[in-house]
């Protein structure tokens, strides 16, 4: 602090002078409910923060528990991978022609009986093992079916994946109706109509593609090209089970209408 | 003997939540500040609002709270500026000293109990004078004067806390108790003045 100068000295004098008079005047204060009311301000300003301090660590554990408890549920629903893109349906036809003899292995597959509960553990992988090889050779079946019809077949056709709708399919159908299809497909002439019946059975869990719909609605949209509007129909009838809200194209709009109106 | 916490120790451990320091802190400053606001807005009624407004803001700037100055430096600064809002919503319409009630209740607390008769009339005349010719001062003249008296700042923390200079200040406060003491004289109060 600076000494004072003169002058100030002298200011000061002045000052305190005049000091005790306005001392003598100069004694109001605030009343006390104001007192009250800032006291108790400052006391809930304190407790607030304290509130505000206890609540983080609470907050945020249950926070981090909220996250990790999702990412938990993402991460196992990523896992359990949808059925992928139903790849048969565009060649459902000309496997229905070449694909009998595969599908009769598959149907012998079919046929074994059910898989006690108490065994589903160890039967499991070997049946899907079984199906696996099974998807295989209908695959090669259909592959080369496809090369015997047409040489511009699509790629995506040559290559199918396997399908695991079509195992859930078979894990959960009754043994005996697949028996009896088994053995009307062996009895009957009509043995492609038989397995196009059977692949329309299996179809509906097939058709769930894991694409976006918009990938689906592209497939359907092939199929209508190709001119397989039975299948297209069909399709988009599990298209629309799937996604009831969904807004179609053009075209298809016009197929669901003409569906709606003549089912046949 | 322990010496008293100092203002911004005091406000240090608010800070940290010692409400009771707080309660300290209030009750060294409530009389000054009140005092500092009632002569700046006049009225009662205005000033407790003022006041109110004041220490509401002390108490949600704790936690930024850092001791840069005096806390009285910063208490007052506060008020100074809680005084300038006030007159943004309410304009200024007349200064005056007090009403008649709140003087009269002002020099009753004043006189001392065993003080000859005579002698008590006198220094509440003297007292009542003083704040008369306090509140005719110009704003800035009676807000150094204020600052001074109420919260015992410096020059240097008036200028601080009003934004002016030193030698600004020092020339306000010469001219506002110039002022005052002829107010005193004109009024027949300077012996009485001198005598305190």
């Amino acid at each position: 602090m600076k000494p004072m100068s003169p002058e100030e000295q002298e200011l000061e004098e002045q000052r305190s002078r005049l000091s005790g008079h306005y001392r003598a005047g100069s004694t109001q204060e605030p009343p006390a409910h104001l007192d009250a009311a800032i006291l108790a301000a400052a006391r809930r300003e304190v407790e607030r923060s304290r509130f505000a301090r206890n609540w983080h660590l609470p907050a945020s554990i249950a926070a981090v528990l909220v996250i990790g408890v999702s990412l938990a549920l993402m991460t196992s629903e990523i896992e359990d991978p949808l059925p992928p893109p139903d790849t048969s349906a565009g060649v459902a036809a000309g496997e229905a022609r070449q694909a009998a003899p595969a599908l009769a292995m598959k149907q012998e597959s079919l046929a074994r009986p059910a898989p006690r509960p108490g065994i589903e553990r160890e039967s499991r992988p070997s049946r899907e093992r079984s199906a696996r090889s099974d998807r295989e050779a209908d695959t090669r079946q259909n592959s080369a079916a496809e090369h015997a019809d047409s040489a511009t077949a699509a790629p995506s056709v040559a290559a199918p994946a396997p399908a695991p709708a079509l195992q859930q399919f078979e894990a959960v159908a009754p043994s005996e109706s697949i028996a009896q299809q088994k053995s009307a497909l062996a009895d009957s002439a009509q043995g492609k109509r038989a397995t196009a019946a059977l692949r329309k059975e299996a179809a509906p869990s097939s058709a769930t593609p894991a694409d976006a719909p918009e990938e689906w609605l592209k497939r359907i949209g092939d199929l209508l090209r190709n001119g397989k509007t039975a299948q297209a129909r069909e399709q988009l009838a599990e298209f629309r089970k799937r996604y009831p809200a969904y807004r179609l194209p053009e075209t298809l709009r016009e197929l669901e209408a003409a569906t709606k109106q003549d089912p046949q | 003997m322990d010496q008293p916490a100092s203002d911004e120790d005091l406000m240090l451990r608010y800070r940290d939540g010692d409400v009771r320091a707080f309660e300290d802190l209030y009750a060294r400053h409530r009389g000054g500040v009140f005092r500092y606001v009632l002569r700046q807005v006049g009225f009662r009624s205005a000033a407790e609002e003022v006041f109110q407004e004041v220490w509401t803001n002390i108490i949600s700037s704790r936690a930024r709270y850092r001791v840069e100055a005096r806390f009285a430096t910063f208490l007052y600064r506060v008020a100074h500026n809680c005084v300038i809002d006030h007159f943004r919503r309410k304009p200024p319409l007349q200064l005056i000293a007090l009403d008649d009630d709140e003087e009269e209740e002002a020099m009753q607390v004043a006189a001392p109990q065993q003080e000859q008769p005579e002698r008590a009339v006198a220094r509440r005349q003297t007292a009542r004078q003083l704040l008369r010719a306090l509140a005719l001062l110009p704003d800035e003249q009676r807000e150094a004067f204020l600052l001074h008296e109420e919260g015992g700042l410096t020059l240097e923390e008036i200028a601080d806390v009003t934004g002016v200079g030193r030698e600004t200040v020092k020339s306000r406060l010469r001219y506002a108790l110039a002022k005052l003491r002829q107010e005193l004289n004109g009024s027949g109060m300077s012996h009485e003045a001198d005598v305190a």
